[in-house]
């Protein structure tokens, strides 16, 4: 029997996502400050972007039409890094990191990308680079010493949040 | 040296008795040969349906405790013209120091009935080679003197066929590859659903797996240290499992060409440390899934990397998980189509993980 102990696809993947949206739960409090922080559904309908041209590029089951990328990292002095740059449909990626002295690394291009980074505990770092039209970036830093540089060329969104003890 | 030689399959030895066996072909194509030795550089050779005529249901053994000692068993037979098909039955059975062993079986495509061939070596320095053409083949390997060497390989055309091997020993080389194997009259049509199972208990293991054509599966486990184990596919739906527990293992698997939608699974376990796992898979779809885990603790430093090249045309096609505990793992993903999809879970100390879409 095949040991499919972690293959996720449909609603596994789903699951998945759910995880990761889970992750930053747990300061549902700070997400107030910025109202929804959940803008994937924003991102599918096309209403984050102020081109109109934007709606038409990006269909309903948009979501479903991605590359999709999930790291999730437990631990001290660990590196994500995440290149997403042939997507003719827009990149997801969710980086989670847990621990201290982490570094997230996630270089997009083209448009209707979404990233979504959770940084739980000291020194963590991050690095985005999105480039293209309609991205999304949304960020969550929690510790001291934190550091997060981000660089976004076109129609982008950004929402970050830095939160120490 | 004793030396036996048995031509045609109507020879009966040892109790197999046939009194069509004098006529020839067997008018009821029933052929039974045993060889039993004993001593030193034996030579067992058992030879049915000599210069390709229809000899049909054979069954031969070659028994042998003895030093060095050599067996082969040829039981060969294309464009069969028995009635409902038939089967051959092949045995080695050899035991103490430095035997060799080779079975050959061909038969016909679309058989009713298989071909069975089983080597049982409890020698150091094992040799044991079988080869069969034809379907619903069933090849089984066994080496289980634990001193060293065994060498096992195996070669199947056709569909529905079998590759066993099971070896205990230290540097013990497992070859085993479907699709490939033409030898004798006729080429084979094609091959399908066929099954390899491999499992090693030495150190140092070594193992290569190729299998060509559609729907198989290869199971593989080794549970030695240092062991390396390559499987090579090219074909669609063809399922990969490795397991293997131990240290410094080097688990590397390719889908070539043209593939379409395989399928591997590699779990490196108990307190793994050092070990490797590669995939790379073209052509179209593809799933992996990589375990490197640390049940013990103090593993770690392993590499997963899966490079991903095929085509897809959804969500699900080409995905990629990696769990990997432990410390100083590293991980990359090289997915190259769209609807890719990337799944890195990491638990530990100075991990890595690389994503490329």
């Amino acid at each position: 029997m095949k040991p499919r102990r972690f293959i996720q696809t449909g609603a596994a993947f789903a699951a998945a996502l759910m995880l990761a949206g889970s992750a930053v739960a747990q300061v549902s409090g700070e997400d107030s400050l910025l109202g929804s922080l959940d803008l994937k559904p924003q991102l599918g309908s096309g209403t984050l972007f102020a081109e109109p041209a934007q709606a038409s590029e990006l269909s309903e089951d948009h979501a479903d039409h991605e590359n999709t990328s999930v790291v999730r990292q437990y631990g001290l002095g660990n590196r994500a890094e995440v290149n997403q740059t042939s997507s003719a449909y827009g990149a997801f990626a969710i980086v989670s990191q847990y621990g201290e002295g982490n570094l997230a690394d996630v270089h997009q291009c083209g448009c209707g990308n979404f990233v979504d980074i959770v940084q739980d505990g000291t020194a963590n770092l991050s690095e985005i680079t999105q480039t293209g039209r309609g991205n999304v970036f949304v960020h969550r830093q929690y510790g001291d010493a934190l550091a997060v540089s981000v660089t976004q060329y076109g129609g982008a969104q950004i929402a970050i949040t830095q939160t120490g003890p | 040296m004793k030396r036996y030689l048995i031509l045609a399959a109507s020879f009966s030895v040892l109790g197999f008795a046939s009194a069509q066996a004098q006529v020839f072909p067997s008018a009821t194509h029933d052929n039974s040969a045993r060889i039993t030795q004993t001593g030193n550089l034996n030579v067992g050779t058992i030879n049915q349906a000599v210069n390709n005529i229809i000899n049909g249901q054979g069954n031969a053994e070659i028994i042998q405790s003895s030093n060095r000692g050599d067996a082969a068993i040829t039981q060969t037979n294309a464009n069969s013209a028995v009635p409902g098909g038939f089967d051959n039955t092949a045995l080695i059975d050899q035991r103490r120091i430095r035997n060799t062993a080779s079975i050959d079986q061909i038969h016909d495509y679309n058989a009713t009935r298989d071909n069975r061939a089983t080597i049982v070596q409890i020698t150091p320095d094992a040799l044991a080679s079988i080869g069969q053409r034809g379907d619903k083949n069933t090849a089984t390997i066994r080496q289980f003197n634990t001193s060293s060497t065994p060498t096992a390989s195996i070669q199947q055309n056709g569909k529905v066929n079998t590759a066993i091997v099971r070896q205990e020993g230290a540097n013990g080389f497992v070859d085993v590859r479907q699709g490939t194997f033409d030898a004798g009259a006729g080429i084979s049509p094609e091959t399908f659903n066929s099954r390899v199972e491999v499992d090693n208990l030495g150190l140092n293991a070594n193992i290569f797996v190729s299998q060509i054509g559609q729907t198989h599966i290869a199971d593989i486990n080794e549970d030695g240290a240092n062991g390396t184990i390559t499987v090579e596919m090219e074909g669609s739906f063809n399922d990969v499992i490795v397991t293997q527990e131990s240290t410094n293992g080097t688990v590397e698997i390719a889908t070539m060409g043209t593939s379409f939608s395989n399928d591997v699974v590699v779990v490196q376990d108990i307190s793994d440390v050092g070990s490797t796992a590669r995939v790379t898979q073209s052509g179209f779809y593809g799933r992996s899934e990589i375990e490197q885990l640390d049940s013990v603790a103090g593993g770690g430093d392993n590499l997963a990397d899966v490079d991903q090249s095929g085509v897809a045309s959804g969500v699900g096609n080409i995905v990629s998980t990696i769990l990997q505990n432990g410390g100083l793992n590293d991980a990359f993903v090289t997915q190259a189509g769209a609807f890719s999809l990337s799944d890195i879970m990491q638990t530990g100390v100075g991990h890595t993980a690389t994503v490329t879409q």
